[in-house]
């Protein structure tokens, strides 16, 4: 589902006397369907670059990378538009916020994206809120005022909501206590079910234990 | 009713030929103003520009109207000249006086045998007929002027036929007095193309513009601008389909000859403030009594 | 394709002086771009020459008309250009005094555009100028008011009402949000974004404000000195710039 073949990046900092900085190098990484692969290495060595590169969001400066048989490149920004409107579904850190956009709205949004009626949607939003713990009188509002935590659930909603064929997750529980973790954890099991290909970053041995297939040490593609 | 039967423009009158040329303005004057009203004719609501010179008075006694009558004057004519319809007004006799010393031309109060009319703020309430000619004097030309102060820009707006503005006003009309309020200089649509401002009459006089028999000529001394209204020509008035334009008048009845279909002047007859209407056009209150 | 704009080698110079040189980029239907740089780097200078309000040195601007008809606008008559200003395009100005009678009152100021295209019903283009006026989140007892007595930000939201009532399908806009405080912005942007998607509109959006582009473009052109320096996803240009200036700019920015 996920085809990286020979990335490298490296980032140029123009204004710091135009010093390089080696990131990745030669990454060659394959993840199929219903598949969940764990990034591991220590902190700055390019887990999160490795997904935003996947995700469209980071240039890569060679090699190719292809989401389920499509080419994601810089030189077609529509192209990954549309495939992150479709194919891959992607819980940052942080949840960027809209401001004054309704919680309930932000995580209806993939939704509507995808034609699927208001109705309908609406339906599936309250579900995913509950299963969450999210408090019913907080979907009215805005996220942008919402505790680390509460930001970090709106946010897996909104990556869950739609059943993308990839899934993107950097560190998605690590705001969370051990009740809503788990929440997680099975929300993670059930898309695994239905054949989705997931790639994530989890700092927490034991989650990387309980779901993941395989671990690779990014720190080891330099 | 001639009221002068001076001497005709003669040869053997050479104190008057000697003093002024005929209708005072020089002959290439007149040529240039002639020019500008064909062209006016041929363009009908369109502002033609010409050079207003000065004359014997202050503008806004019209000077653009007095410029225009000068051009169109011939020995024959026999010239009415009315302010606010009536023939006795400081205006309208000085004006009047003006052309009978430097034409020496017949003049008359009469509507009817008069073949050139200046006029001020009305239209006479005798239908006009083919052969006359109705010439306005007019203080501001330009109907959008107070919407948009560039000239570069109302002339584009002709141009290019973009009169929403027009309407805008109206709409303001009717939302800040309930009605279109407009009581005068009531902007018509001349034969479908042109905005024009058909000077200060009340609209009262609107529905006479249209289809009229006589040539309607506009002259604009200070804003040196002349425009026309042909004869026979579509004049529409200017509204909205649920705010229809209504020729407005006062409700009451000519307390010298009894009309109650002409446009009437209110009087206040005494110290209480009592009311009294009597007709605007002069000449046609006196024909009735 | 389906390119409601396609600008092609787009040069306009002042004398010596190069307002944007060699510009080249497609619209789509439904499509924001931003084009950000700092001030003098030719990005209004190029909104200009697309609204026509510039003539154009060199190059094409191709527009697609609601006929699917693609027309040269560096070649279409003055009664043409000001046609399609009225009906397929709108401009939103940074300042709302520039896009507003002051001297007429809200409702007026919304409908003059239906009323140049013939509308003649008082109460129709009332109810319209209502609905509109909630649109732009203005109590509609203001209808009646004259923009004078309205505050920066609604002054712009009843720009973008007056703009936006004949459903046009092109937007320009230069620096909508420039001059409210970010209170305001807020809200503004927020606006701007749901009319933008349930309106469906092509936009192109002239701003030095990368919050502003962040939330409502999805390609970003960034200019400087009146050439283009790079181009593309607008969070990926936004997160890992390119070019020397790019970066420049957005490390400049505090926190966005």
């Amino acid at each position: 589902m996920i085809v990286i073949k020979n990335v490298s990046k490296e980032f140029r900092l123009h204004h710091q006397g135009g010093s390089k900085i080696n990131v990745i190098k030669n990454c060659n990484l394959e993840i199929k369907k219903g598949e969940c692969v764990a990034l591991t290495g220590s902190s700055g060595s390019g887990k999160s670059t490795l997904i935003r590169m996947i995700y469209g969001n980071y240039l890569y400066n060679s090699g190719q990378i292809s989401i389920d048989g499509e080419i994601l490149s810089f030189k077609t920004p529509r192209k990954t538009i549309e495939l992150r409107r479709s194919k891959i579904g992607y819980v940052s850190q942080f949840l960027r916020v809209i401001p004054r956009v309704k919680t309930i709205d932000t995580v209806l949004e993939p939704l509507l994206l995808n034609k699927i009626g208001y109705k309908k949607g609406i339906i599936k939003v309250k579900k995913m809120l509950k299963e969450l713990n999210i408090n019913q009188n907080l979907w009215e509002l805005s996220p942008s005022t919402f505790s680390g935590g509460e930001q970090q659930r709106v946010n897996i909603a909104r990556g869950f909501i739609f059943d993308y064929p990839v899934l993107l997750l950097d560190e998605p529980t690590a705001s969370l206590d051990n009740k809503n973790r788990d929440v997680v954890l099975s929300l993670i099991k059930k898309t695994k079910k239905k054949n989705t290909a997931i790639l994530g970053i989890f700092h927490d041995q034991e989650i990387r234990k309980e779901i993941c297939d395989r671990e690779i040490d990014v720190s080891l593609m330099k | 009713m001639l009221k002068s039967q001076k001497n005709k423009y003669t040869k053997e009158d050479p104190l008057e030929h000697d003093e002024y040329n005929f209708a005072y303005l020089d002959e290439q004057t007149k040529r240039m103003i002639r020019r500008a009203i064909l062209k006016a004719i041929a363009i009908p609501g369109y502002q033609v520009p010409f050079s207003s010179r000065e004359m014997p008075m202050p503008y806004g006694w019209g000077t653009g109207g007095v410029q225009v009558t000068a051009s169109c004057l011939c020995p024959t004519d026999t010239l009415k000249v009315i302010d606010q319809g009536a023939d006795d007004t400081t205006n309208a006799v000085s004006i009047r006086k003006f052309f009978e010393k430097t034409a020496n031309i017949n003049t008359t109060d009469d509507t009817n045998s008069a073949s050139i009319i200046q006029t001020r703020h009305r239209i006479p309430e005798e239908p006009l007929k083919e052969g006359q000619i109705l010439i306005y004097q007019v203080p501001i030309p330009e109907p959008l002027r107070f919407l948009e102060p560039r000239e570069t820009e109302t002339r584009i707006m002709h141009a290019l036929e973009e009169y929403g503005l027009m309407h805008v006003k109206l709409y303001e009309d009717i939302t800040k007095h309930g009605h279109i309020s407009t009581a005068y200089a009531y902007p018509i649509k001349v034969e479908e193309r042109y905005v024009m401002d058909p000077s200060p009459i009340p609209k009262f006089d609107n529905p006479k513009l249209h289809n009229n028999e006589a040539l309607q000529l506009f002259g604009a001394g200070r804003e040196q601008r002349i425009y026309a209204i042909p004869p026979y020509t579509k004049v529409i008035s200017l509204d909205f389909e649920d705010y229809p334009f209504e020729p407005m008048k006062a409700e009451a009845i000519c307390s010298i000859c009894g009309s109650n279909s002409s446009y009437l002047d209110e009087i206040i007859i005494n110290d209480k403030g009592d009311k009294s209407y009597i007709c605007s056009d002069t000449n046609y209150c006196e024909k009735r009594k | 394709m389906n390119n409601i704009l396609s600008v092609k080698s787009l040069t306009k110079t002042y004398g010596h002086q190069i307002g944007c040189n060699d510009i080249s980029f497609d619209l789509h239907e439904g499509e924001v771009i931003g084009v950000v740089g700092e001030s003098g780097s030719g990005k209004s200078t190029l909104l200009s020459c697309l609204a026509g309000r510039l003539k154009v040195d060199k190059g094409s601007i191709k527009f697609k008309s609601r006929t699917d008809v693609k027309e040269e606008l560096t070649e279409i008559t003055e009664v043409r250009r000001r046609y399609l200003s009225r009906t397929d395009w709108a401009f939103v100005h940074q300042n709302p005094r520039d896009g507003l009678r002051m001297d007429i009152s809200a409702g007026g100021n919304i409908t003059e555009r239906l009323m140049a295209l013939g509308q003649r019903n008082y109460s129709s283009l009332r109810s319209k100028a209502l609905n509109w006026l909630s649109k732009v989140e203005i109590s509609t007892e203001r209808i009646d008011d004259n923009p004078t007595t309205f505050s920066g930000g609604m002054q712009q939201r009843l720009q973008i009402a007056r703009n936006l009532i004949t459903e046009p399908r092109l937007i320009f806009m230069d620096e909508p949000t420039g001059g409210l405080d970010v209170s305001v912005q807020a809200k503004l942007l927020d606006l701007l974004r749901k009319i933008v998607i349930g309106l469906n509109l092509s936009v192109i959006i002239v701003t030095h404000d990368l919050g502003v582009v962040r939330l409502l473009a999805d390609r970003l052109i960034v200019m400087k000195s009146g050439e283009v320096v790079e181009t593309g996803l607008t969070d990926q240009v936004l997160d890992d710039p390119q070019h020397e200036y790019t970066q420049l700019l957005v490390s400049s920015v505090l926190q966005f």
